[in-house]
């Protein structure tokens, strides 16, 4: 189950569009999924918080990902901090989650939500530095 | 009882705090690109536009809490203690490469383009290690057409698109250096007067001096990571070795420490030898 539930997130694609980016911003077109709304939107801007981290956002000036290594390992190595990361910690960096469409159905009949979800990455990184997750610039 | 308790526990995490020493950063310095004979102060003085480039790039250091070696404050000190002429100038830029004091130097090339259909200026940067003249990032930013005269804002524009994919790349180089070592080169010769070569067999086992050299540096070279440029008789070239940043303690290594191990390899191999160091280069020369 444990070894399923691995495969799943180490190849889960996040849904994610770039809209423009800034010196301090990045703005992503995210798609989250839920059975509620509330779930659903958490979804969204966790997708781009994650595209961030470890994958990098393409076509901005993000395309390298905060995070070089791999997403699980990493996960594994700090779980007490991406636990609180991804339970709330995160909100202090989106800058505005906006509703491109509502909550719903889509073709596949999955309950979606797609939100304009807007992180501020110079505080991000400074945040994952201070906390030891990523070195400094520097050796 | 519990108060000298809690003094203990104190001094022992300060004394644990104090056992970790900060990592030796490498220096940077940003420059601007200039042509063969140009001069390099002359550059700069003449083009306020360069000077706006050079500060933004400084400045995408500065946002990720790195401080550049002043590229400018270089300038005016080197000319003041070398007397520099605008005749000896030829060749400045090397000069302040090599006597800055820096590790790694950011050349910035601007290219500004005219057209009846807006103007824009290209940003060619580069990251070069100054020992061994690798380079460590590259990257060519635009700053789109624009209506407008503002070269300098041009080319502001041109650094931001680019300067944290550039960084970005950097910080990669720097974080195999943390986990692979820094590269520096290793040169073996000898005095003039020296009766030894490369060919002259060297302790008990009979084997040459530059097999002695070899593997001594296949045991000290960080991780057995090394490269022999070439080997004559009378010289022997690493061009790329690679040290660790620090020691078994956890203490900064470099490379005079690394000097210090081959000079205790040579006494007991009963030679002599005088060591020069420049620019990550150790020159070993055998009496």
């Amino acid at each position: 189950m444990m070894l399923l539930q691995s495969l799943l997130l180490a190849y889960a694609q996040y849904n994610v569009t770039a809209i423009n980016a800034t010196n301090e911003t990045v703005t992503m077109r995210c798609v989250g999924y839920g059975k509620k709304a509330v779930a659903a939107a958490k979804d969204a801007e966790l997708s781009a918080i994650r595209t961030l981290l470890f994958e990098g956002v393409t076509n901005t000036r993000y395309t390298m990902p905060l995070i070089s290594e791999d997403r699980l390992t990493v996960e594994a190595k700090f779980r007490k901090f991406f636990d609180d990361f991804y339970n709330g910690g995160y909100k202090d960096f989106i800058e505005s989650s906006v509703v491109a469409v509502p909550f719903g159905k889509n073709d596949l009949k999955q309950k979606c939500i797609v939100l304009d979800v807007c992180v501020r990455v110079p505080q991000l990184r400074r945040y994952l530095e201070n906390k030891d997750i990523i070195r400094k610039f520097g050796l | 009882m519990k108060r000298s308790f809690v003094i203990f526990v104190i001094s022992i995490i300060n004394c644990v705090a104090w056992a970790q020493t900060a990592t030796v950063q490498p220096k940077i310095m940003v420059i601007p690109y200039t042509k063969q004979g140009e001069d390099i102060a002359q550059v700069l003085e003449n083009d306020v536009n360069k000077r706006i480039v050079l500060t933004k790039v400084k400045e995408a250091f500065d946002s990720r809490g790195f401080t550049t070696v002043d590229f400018a404050a270089k300038l005016k000190s080197l000319s003041r203690t070398e007397g520099l002429t605008t005749d000896s100038q030829s060749d400045l830029k090397s000069m302040i490469i090599q006597q800055s004091g820096a590790d790694i130097y950011v050349e910035t090339e601007m290219d500004i383009l005219l057209s009846s259909s807006g103007n824009s200026v290209k940003i060619i940067l580069t990251a070069y290690d100054i020992s061994t003249g690798v380079s460590i990032s590259n990257k060519v930013g635009e700053s789109g057409k624009f209506y407008t005269d503002d070269i300098g804002k041009l080319g502001s524009k041109a650094v931001e698109k680019i300067a944290d994919e550039f960084l970005d790349i950097m910080q990669v180089k720097f974080t195999d250096i943390v986990n692979n070592g820094r590269s520096i080169s290793v040169e073996f010769g000898f005095d003039s007067a020296s009766a030894l070569s490369m060919s002259t067999e060297i302790g008990n086992e009979g084997l040459t001096l530059a097999d002695q050299l070899e593997l001594w540096m296949s045991e000290h070279a960080y991780k057995n990571n090394y490269h022999i440029q070439g080997t004559t008789d009378k010289k022997m070239i690493f061009d790329d070795v690679k040290i660790p940043l620090k020691d078994d303690n956890g203490n900064n290594y470099n490379i005079n420490k690394f000097g210090l191990e081959f000079l205790r390899f040579a006494r007991s191999l009963g030679l002599q030898i005088t060591r020069n160091i420049a620019n990550n280069t150790l020159v070993i020369t055998f009496k």
